[in-house]
């Protein structure tokens, strides 16, 4: 199936190419020494503002000038159109001309992207549709059939947006988590400002029903870092499966707790309380058997 | 009223009664609003230049102020819809003309605010602005007019700075968890070799941890790069040079 008959057979939304998409192709270009590179920064640049745009239209927060196909020397170098979106990663928007049936990968762009965008550009490169996603790749071309839809994009978008937990102190919860109001005791004459957000998830199969609470306890320090608690707990107050794994991340990716529950445990949790400093950033696994869940967090 | 407007309604409802603008259900829906907006009859085409900078804002507009959106009274949904959208498309298209270098005379008349009466009046004044984009079929000899000497210039001379190094900013930005690697021999490993490596391959070589590699490239090394080109060229990389 090529770039025309996917447009033909969904509807699929379309981005106009306007002045400032080509004023930017054209720049970027010019600094070009061959033709063919100039044509492949044309491309590029037309199907990364494309994404820029339709991000923007969404309220999808974007960054042009953290991306590599907005640095002068990575894109002269290298065959790169990402887009980088703050806290979530780089977003690969390969253009797709319109007969071409598949999507073209070179090295360069398989390592450190969140996933690929293939952005299919009409003759007049004037408009500009998305034809599909997917979030790994491990060859250098891929037949566009193979791609998943923009429904699995916004999905990918969705998990790896993290949480901001500051917000939790002016009470905003997004992304299903809810506050949760502790009971009256000694919490109440604590000096320092506490939150407690909770998250139901459910890592059951068809056959076993198991759901959880992730309680995340917060404790704001006047040196502006945050303190956090993790917990896991069962959502009907059952004793939790054995082997469920509680597992935190920190930025660089390497685990810096692990747990997992033995038999007839009630809660899982980290020891003590760790610290974050502003703007930092970690993640949450819970995993039991194949089943996992995984969020994101930014201090 | 007719299906497509009562599904339009339902839609516009549901996206209206969603306290979280950045949840996955609102995008999805906001997606899917959009999609049958730019199926509407009588929304204003044209494929010039301005007039396609113009839908975009109008999109964007759109999408963040369709909470703001009251249907006419005596009109549908989808009448009432395009004349909303139509009205906004118009007004930019306007502000594109008067901010940029166009035809002095495609100012004299003034425009017609309600924009339905005739359209095409108002496309019609979309004419040459000096700035033809290429189509795909001629996009090989556009390019060849289009490098430029000068810029391919300064552009090498980025890059042997950076492969130089004169000042040392590269050099010193060592990785943390191993001194011996550090910003100018990635840039030139990652960059400035032909074909460039990957970052895999360095960690096997360093015999360093992939991510805390990655990690030192993209949160130092990368933001470096940006700082030095900056000042190199003078732009952000997002200006005109």
């Amino acid at each position: 199936m090529n770039s025309q008959e996917i447009s033909q057979e969904i509807e699929l939304l379309e981005i106009p190419l306007g002045i400032e998409a080509h004023r930017r192709a054209r720049q970027f270009s010019a600094e070009q020494t061959t033709n063919e590179k100039g044509k492949q920064v044309y491309l590029n640049t037309l199907a990364v503002y494309a994404v820029h745009r339709y991000l923007q239209w969404l309220q999808i927060e974007t960054d042009l000038s953290q991306s590599e196909s907005w640095h002068p020397v990575l894109r002269r170098r290298l065959d790169v159109a990402d887009l980088s979106l703050p806290g979530i990663g780089n977003l690969e928007c390969r253009p797709v001309l319109p007969r071409e049936t598949s999507l073209s990968l070179p090295p360069e762009v398989t390592e450190d992207r969140i996933g690929y965008l293939a952005v299919g550009l009409n003759e007049s490169m004037t408009t500009a549709t998305l034809l599909g996603f997917i979030n790994k790749v491990n060859q250098e071309t891929l037949p566009l059939s193979q791609l998943g839809s923009l429904e699995d994009f916004l999905e990918q978008i969705n998990t790896l947006e993290p949480v901001h937990l500051r917000q939790f102190f002016e009470d905003i919860f997004k992304k299903g988590w809810k506050k949760l109001e502790p009971a009256l005791s000694l919490l109440a004459i604590r000096f320092q400002p506490r939150v407690i957000g909770v998250k139901q998830i459910n890592l059951g199969t068809q056959l076993s029903d198991c759901s959880l609470d992730l309680i995340l306890t917060l404790t704001k320090n006047p040196s502006q870092h945050i303190c956090i608690k993790v917990q896991v707990r069962s959502s009907e107050g059952k004793k939790l499966p054995e082997g469920l794994k509680l597992i935190v991340i920190d930025e660089s990716g390497e685990s810096f707790f692990e747990a997992s529950t033995r038999i007839n445990d009630n809660t899982l949790q980290t020891p003590q309380a760790f610290r974050g400093e502003l703007k930092e950033r970690f993640t949450l696994k819970v995993v039991l058997g194949e089943a996992s869940f995984t969020e994101h967090f930014v201090i | 009223m007719c299906l497509r407007d009562e599904h339009l309604q339902q839609l516009i409802a549901s996206i209206c009664g969603n306290p979280d603008p950045t949840s996955l259900e609102r995008r999805r829906e906001i997606n899917r609003l959009l999609v049958i907006l730019q199926q509407l009859p009588g929304l204003l085409k044209s494929s010039h230049l301005y007039y396609l900078e113009a839908l975009d804002q109008t999109w964007e507009w759109v999408s963040r102020n369709i909470c703001t959106f009251e249907p006419h009274p005596h009109l549908s949904i989808q009448e009432s819809l395009k004349r909303w959208i139509n009205g906004y498309l118009s007004w930019r298209i306007r502000d594109l003309y008067r901010g940029g270098k166009c035809n002095p005379y495609s100012l004299d008349t003034p425009l017609d605010n309600s924009s339905d009466e005739n359209p095409t009046t108002l496309l019609e004044k979309l004419t040459e602005t000096g700035f033809e984009p290429p189509k795909l079929s001629g996009i090989d000899g556009y390019i060849e007019q289009l490098l430029r000497q000068e810029r391919q210039e300064i552009c090498r001379q980025l890059e042997r700075y950076i492969s130089e190094d004169p000042q040392g900013i590269l050099r010193d930005c060592k990785c943390r968890k191993s001194p011996n690697c550090n910003c100018q021999c990635l840039s030139q490993r990652l960059l400035l070799k032909d074909p460039p490596d990957k970052i895999s391959q360095i960690s096997q070589d360093l015999g360093i941890n992939y991510q805390t590699l990655n990690s030192h490239w993209k949160k130092k090394c990368k933001p470096l790069l940006q700082k030095i080109a900056r000042s190199f060229l003078g732009y952000s990389g997002d200006e005109e040079l």
